[in-house]
């Protein structure tokens, strides 16, 4: 073979290099089926909507924000929502699918001017689940061990305990709204008004004392979001996953559904750009990923 | 995300993929004329290249899909291992590829390939480097998201979207890959091989510190990052190289047990660093990188002392 051959032959590689090896990582475009993409990004906030730092109010959108005791040894934070277009609830990612970067969640919040949200399922730390985010469908894989929450295009929050391949088809077989977002965590607090009791013993600290999270929908287009703190915070000890259950069927007994979500660190409730749960508690974990609100008001 | 340069025939060129490319081609060119300059026969250089790139290439795909097939076959049917160009490449196997390409085409130039390897270590250095600016094409490459503002700039961090910040890994590791390309055609290697072996060694000890310092596309088998296991286990192979050649000029087993105890002291330091990094978060991450680095330090060190007991260091 002469040496020009061996150049040619080699220009040869190099182009199909740069076909072949788009990227160190798998392409986004890779990660198929969109069901209806919706834009993450909500129009900028009127600051002057922000009434106090418990209070934010517009035609679209109304949060209310209460601190209380639970067990007189922990305190919790909960978000009273209210949205007029179901459009105004989403999630965000850290970085695309398929990335493990993560980043507080105040500054998630602050790119799609959320005016108020929460930390996700931190989805990226795992392989499983039914996975759908603002329309388009990432896995499909339902795990019994998570219990799956599904919110579909009205706003409507539904929870499949113990989600096989099965369940979830024929719940989407016979659902007629598209579904929108899903988080893959658990275990279910309250299902269409029933306290749920068990919990799957997986790796969720369920006997820990610990910071807690929660989604709760209490009625059409409306919704609480909670925070429990933990033993990190000054002047609460936390909750075991019994205890908050417990605490959240006793003190919310308007919701309709009730999700935990991920807890301990990455509990985050984010106001106004800012976690305002655990306010003394320096410690931000870095989320891959939020659920939250935006007004529909154009600017 | 990334970025597509343009189309042929439908079918999209990414702008990493394009940037890659061309770092390859000048590698290549200084590859055949290193091998040239140290008056190896000719088109030694690109006889390595036509083994190793096709090579490298299978391998990082066929590592890449090994360590994510969990993964993968959760998001893609296994066809998706023969599709590479929807992206996914492991540089542990590319290593193992243009390794492998090493002694196959040093018998087809006909040449040891110890000396091979000293002639390409330059050109395989930049080669890193330039692979690693490029990720900034693919947005991969980068940190932990910064909080402090005071070292919210270029070359500390980068801000793929406005006013968020992440440390720029991606360009550190091509720095010090530059750096090491630049210490590896001036060093005068008077052993045959051993600048590769300063290049894998090298190489593998930074590799250790900086695969910590990623935030984004990492490969991990449970809680191990596979570049870090990869990088700490080529350090041993090199320590363990000179061990037995060192044994076999009559060096006693003695000589060996201090810089032994060293090396898994030091990597016992990584190890403890890495879960205090996830374990400690209070503790300062300038504290737990600080040892990590001064154990690699301390590493090569040793490993070049059982390089002396061996004979070949210069």
């Amino acid at each position: 073979m002469t040496t020009r051959i061996k150049w040619l032959i080699f220009v040869v590689l190099l182009i199909l290099l740069m076909g072949m090896a788009p990227s160190g990582r798998i392409l986004e475009s890779a990660y198929a089926e969109e069901i209806a993409a919706i834009d993450a990004v909500g129009p900028a906030v009127n600051e002057k909507n922000y009434l106090s730092p418990e209070e934010y109010q517009d035609s679209t959108l109304s949060v209310k924000i209460k601190t209380g005791r639970v067990l007189n040894h922990t305190t919790y934070l909960a978000v009273y929502v209210s949205i007029a277009d179901a459009k105004q609830m989403r999630s965000a990612m850290a970085e695309r699918y398929g990335s493990k970067t993560s980043t507080v969640a105040s500054v998630i919040a602050k790119r799609v001017n959320a005016v108020t949200g929460m930390n996700g399922d931190y989805f990226s730390m795992n392989q499983h689940g039914y996975l759908v985010r603002q329309g388009k469908q990432y896995r499909n894989r339902p795990d019994v061990n998570y219990d799956l929450m599904l919110i579909d295009a009205k706003g409507d929050i539904h929870i499949i305990r113990y989600p096989t391949k099965d369940a979830v088809e024929g719940f989407l077989a016979n659902h007629p709204s598209p579904i929108i977002n899903t988080f893959n965590f658990g275990p279910a607090i309250i299902v269409e008004g029933q306290k749920q009791t068990e919990i799957q013993e997986v790796n969720n600290g369920r006997n820990k004392q610990a910071q807690r999270s929660a989604f709760i929908q209490t009625g059409p287009l409306k919704y609480i979001m909670v925070a429990t703190e933990g033993p990190e915070d000054k002047g609460s000890k936390g909750l075991t996953l019994y205890e908050f259950i417990d605490f959240i069927a006793e003190t919310f007994p308007e919701a309709k559904n009730a999700y935990n979500m991920d807890g301990g660190s990455s509990a985050s409730i984010v106001y106004h750009n800012q976690k305002i749960n655990s306010p003394q508690n320096p410690k931000k974990r870095q989320l891959c990923d939020i659920l939250y609100f935006v007004t529909g008001e154009q600017p | 995300m990334s970025i597509v340069l343009f189309e042929v025939w439908g079918f999209p060129v990414y702008a990493y993929g394009f940037a890659l490319a061309l770092s390859v081609g000048l590698s290549a060119v200084l590859a055949e004329a290193r091998c040239k300059k140290q008056g190896l026969p000719k088109d030694s250089g690109i006889n390595y290249v036509l083994i190793a790139l096709p090579l490298a290439f299978v391998l990082g795909r066929l590592l890449y899909s090994l360590i994510n097939l969990e993964s993968i076959l959760t998001d893609f049917p296994l066809s998706f291992v023969l599709e590479p160009w929807k992206g996914g490449f492991a540089l542990m196997g590319v290593l193992l590829g243009a390794s492998l390409a090493l002694p196959l085409s040093a018998k087809w130039s006909q040449i040891k390939p110890a000396t091979l390897a000293d002639a390409l270590a330059p050109a395989g250095a930049l080669l890193l480097a330039l692979s690693r600016f490029c990720e900034i094409l693919s947005g991969e490459g980068i940190g932990r998201y910064v909080d402090n503002p005071s070292i919210c700039f270029f070359p500390i961090a980068v801000a793929p979207r406005p006013d968020e910040w992440y440390y720029a890994v991606f360009f550190w590791e091509g720095l010090w890959a530059l750096a090491l390309a630049i210490y590896l055609s001036k060093r005068r290697s008077k052993a045959p091989g051993d600048k590769g072996i300063q290049f894998f060694l090298l190489f593998a000890a930074s590799q250790i510190v900086f695969e910590s310092l990623r935030g984004d596309n990492y490969l991990q088998w449970g809680f191990v990052r596979v570049s870090q296991l990869g990088s700490l286990l080529i350090c041993v192979g090199i320590a363990l190289f000179f061990t037995f050649k060192a044994s076999r000029q009559a060096v006693k087993a003695p000589a060996f047990i201090l810089p032994w105890l060293g090396i898994f002291l030091s990597a016992g330091i990584v190890i403890l660093m890495e879960f205090a990094r996830e374990k400690a978060p209070e503790l300062p991450n300038l504290l737990v990188y600080a040892f990590m680095v001064f154990a690699m330090y301390a590493l090569v060190v040793l490993v070049r002392h059982l390089q002396t007991l061996a004979g070949t260091k210069r």
